[in-house]
């Protein structure tokens, strides 16, 4: 089975190769034969990389123990769930997983594609499998999930298979796991969409507004799964490293930010393009940049480099990588700089009170934290290679220059709205801007009188505010001048507006999800925690709750063996419930794992950890963390991913004159 | 194992290459000016839809409201007329370099041909009238 893996992976190689010979040759001669090549060319590949992928799964659950990559991330008792999603628990396999997903979202633009765009499509194929081929390559001579294990036996070298493998990391055995980096890698692979077709814009001249409107739907699609990617991570993290957080600023989480931080930039300052004519050179930059950070992301997880510069040069897979990106960013500087004249802006700034200013700002925001987030995550790199000493910056540091460029980026969300474009009136300015902010400032006010002191808790809280109520508003006078002026009813004018234009309420939507997850990160601001080493019938308090230990049991299953503690959780005298936290033990990879135990409300999460046994054996430690207001955090993100879908949804057709955008025409409406 | 692998993968590197032993024919497109002109139609539409947007949800004056749109609405009037006059004489030129290019005996097909009475297989580049749904050569459907 492997031999025929291992087949297929072989022609996975010159397949995309060919298909980028015949793409780069059906754009330069215009031949109809060339481009069909190509396109059955992207096809072929995408047809090998899926039987590989098959492949690969019959081995992971058939237990062939005699495949290196089988042995390393599984055993025989491993929970066939598991067994599946071992595809992407270790480098081989993952890069397969990347790889097939770049076949597929080849051969889907491919299938979109094949009847227009015939002056971009063979570059962008061109371009499509150039990628494809770099990852068909490592899977090929770098990294290859088929490989088998030998053994040597009198001088030569023979195939063998282990008794049993060594079992999947149990911090990947969490439900979570299966989607969270399948998620992520769609995000990271579908940049790689825009990409090609700016690249292709590029090379032919062709800069209109083809390639941007062709992959307006590709552009969100990779946005919205590296947010839901992200997020997806955050929980995990959350839910199954047992440190009481979801974010700690470790370079793989910033891997995955980087990308989203251009791609957001990238979403709002295209809106620019779309009516000006400007920013050309801009927003194919961060078309460009957010492809390269997706490669990057991959390559800062898979190399090693963060962890130990040595590591990166000796794994061969860092050096493959540095030399793909390092070429990406050549020929596109090489090609924006060759098209330069065809790059100018059409128009200029009209106002600075405009909405086209606020993106600007929001940009110049997202560059600076994306610039941020890349200097923190390779600091220790650029120290170790400078100074031989590795010098990490931590958490403080990150959160000193973030949380404020993402208040202030909070807010900008909350200013946008109220901005017309081209030019906002001052007095329409501050009529917009009245309510909301006396309505943030009263509600300040009643925070402080709760007993809220922290400054960084208050202004966010505050802002949050103000961007609701831009936002509740906006969906509000928009539906009152449909009921006006078509006589709808509330919940069918606010259908009818939202559906009339999804790109824009559906950003509407995702704002309001940004503004519940800020909410919820800012409980962090009031995080307590306690540890207690404590015995059968004891207690021990944290805020108004008290924890008395029921019990302690402990087991066996075929995977792990476990101890988990029944932890009676009593609040004012009534029992709330009784939390279960766990400590596992796995035994094929022999590594400890602790199974954290969550009560959580919509107020804030009990978060508790079974740390292990005190010095002598007859006392537990309990870890007991609690935190406000996260459980926003997983509903913000939820509202953000709906918005996502919405602003992908095609717009409703109606007739001009039922709209809000008519009203001017109508002498009896004013709003 | 092994040999299934590369008959499978053999066949459909065969596939993939059968097609350059086809004689498919070119494609043509028209002049880059159409394109821009019809972008510039395009983002007016789009500015005015959201100047009259921004104008019902109060975000600028009446006075601001009626200079701009009157601005944009007199531009795109402009644009109209230059992409009518473009659109025929790019039409014209590209039938003339079409059947500059079937002299030379090299088939010919034009993607974005807006007003031709024939019309050329995407699958193998055979000439079809304008109106049929059918390829008459391959059986290829017409979108």
């Amino acid at each position: 089975m492997a031999n025929l893996g291992n087949a297929l992976l072989l022609f996975m190689f010159p397949l995309s190769l060919f298909a980028m010979a015949s793409g780069f040759l059906a754009g330069r001669t215009k031949r109809h034969s060339l481009l069909l090549a190509a396109q059955r060319g992207t096809y072929a590949t995408f047809a090998v990389a899926t039987l590989a992928v098959i492949i690969l799964e019959i081995l992971l659950i058939s237990s062939d123990f005699s495949i290196e990559y089988v042995a390393s991330n599984t055993n025989f008792e491993l929970p066939l769930f598991y067994k599946i999603v071992a595809l992407w628990a270790g480098h081989s396999g993952s890069l397969l997983l990347w790889t097939w997903i770049v076949t597929l979202f080849s051969a889907l633009v491919v299938y979109q594609n094949r009847k227009r765009n015939y002056e971009l499509m063979p570059y962008v194929i061109f371009v499509m499998m150039a990628t494809t081929s770099f990852f068909a390559f490592l899977n090929v001579y770098i990294s290859n999930p088929f490989a088998t294990l030998y053994q040597e036996i009198n001088g030569t070298l023979n195939e063998f298979a282990v008794a049993d493998g060594r079992g999947l990391n149990p911090l990947l055995q969490h439900p979570a796991m299966v989607i969270h980096p399948p998620v992520l890698y769609l995000g990271y692979v579908g940049t790689v969409v825009p990409f090609a077709f700016g690249l292709a814009a590029l090379i032919t001249g062709k800069l209109g507004s083809a390639w941007i409107k062709t992959t307006r739907r590709w552009a969100l699609l990779a946005w919205g799964f590296l947010a839901a990617g992200i997020l997806l991570g955050g929980k995990w993290a959350y839910v199954e490293l047992g440190w009481g957080g979801y974010w700690a600023w470790d370079p793989v989480e910033n891997a995955s930010l980087m990308p989203w931080l251009t791609g957001t930039a990238y979403l709002h300052s295209v809106m620019i393009q779309e009516r000006k004519g400007m920013l050309k050179i801009w927003n194919i930059s961060l078309v460009i940049a957010t492809y390269i950070l997706a490669v990057f992301g991959t390559f800062l997880t898979r190399s090693g480099i963060v962890s130990s510069v040595h590591a990166f040069a000796n794994s061969g897979l860092g050096p493959a990588f540095a030399s793909f990106i390092l070429v990406g960013i050549i020929a596109s500087v090489a090609l924006i700089i060759y098209r330069r004249k065809e790059l100018k802006s059409d128009e200029e700034l009209d106002s600075i009170l405009s909405r086209e200013s606020g993106f600007l700002f929001n940009n110049l925001m997202f560059l600076l934290a994306t610039i941020a987030v890349l200097w923190g995550t390779m600091f220790p790199v650029i120290s170790e290679a400078f100074t031989g000493e590795q010098i990490t910056v931590g958490p403080p540091w990150f959160n000193t220059i973030m949380v404020p460029l993402g208040l202030a980026l909070l807010l900008l969300t909350g200013v946008g709205p109220l901005l017309a474009w081209r030019h906002t009136s001052p007095d329409s300015l501050k009529r917009s801007f009245r309510m909301p902010l006396i309505g943030s400032i009263v509600f300040s006010a009643i925070l402080m009188a709760f007993g809220i002191r922290d400054g960084w808790a208050i202004g966010s809280f505050a802002i949050g505010f103000f961007v609701a109520w831009t936002i509740f508003v906006e969906f509000l006078k928009g539906a009152q001048i449909r009921m006006k002026n078509a006589g709808e009813s509330f919940l069918l004018a606010t259908y009818k507006l939202t559906m009339k234009n999804t790109r824009r309420y559906g950003g509407y939507l995702i704002h309001a999800g940004v503004v519940v997850i800020f909410a919820g990160i800012t409980g962090t601001v009031f995080n307590t925690e306690i540890r207690a080493e404590v015995g059968q019938g004891e207690q021990f308090e944290l805020g108004p709750y008290r924890f008395t230990v029921d019990h302690v049991h402990s087991g066996q299953t075929p995977n792990y063996t476990y101890e988990h503690v029944d932890l009676k959780i009593e609040k004012n005298g009534e029992l709330i419930t009784v939390a279960k936290p766990e400590r596992r033990f796995y035994i094929a990879s022999d590594q400890p794992s602790t199974e954290v135990e969550i009560h959580s409300t919509l107020r804030e999460d009990l978060y508790m950890v079974h740390s292990g046994a005190s010095g002598n054996g007859d006392k537990v430690i309990l870890q007991v963390y609690r935190n406000p207001l996260v459980a926003w955090i997983w509903i913000g993100s939820l509202i953000m991913i709906l918005g996502t879908i919405l602003a992908m949804v095609p717009n409703l057709r109606e007739k001009r004159a039922a709209t809000p955008e008519r009203v001017h025409e109508r002498s009896e409406v004013t709003v | 194992m092994t040999i299934l692998g590369f008959i499978l993968g053999g066949v459909l590197l065969v596939w993939a290459v059968y097609p350059l032993f086809k004689k498919l024919g070119f494609w043509v497109s028209l002049d880059d000016s159409i394109d821009t002109l019809e972008d510039h139609k395009q983002r007016l539409y789009r500015n005015i839809s959201d100047l009259e947007f921004d104008f019902a949800m109060g975000r600028l004056g009446e006075g601001d409201f009626s200079r701009i749109r009157n601005r944009f609405a007199k531009e795109a009037g402009q644009v109209i007329e230059r992409l009518e006059s473009t659109r025929d004489d790019s039409i014209t030129a590209a039938i003339d370099r079409d059947l500059d290019k079937l002299g030379s005996g090299a088939s010919v097909s034009e993607e974005p041909r807006r007003a031709s009475t024939v019309k050329y297989c995407t699958e193998c580049g055979a000439e079809n009238e304008s109106q049929a749904k059918f390829c008459i050569s391959c059986g290829e459907a017409f979108a």
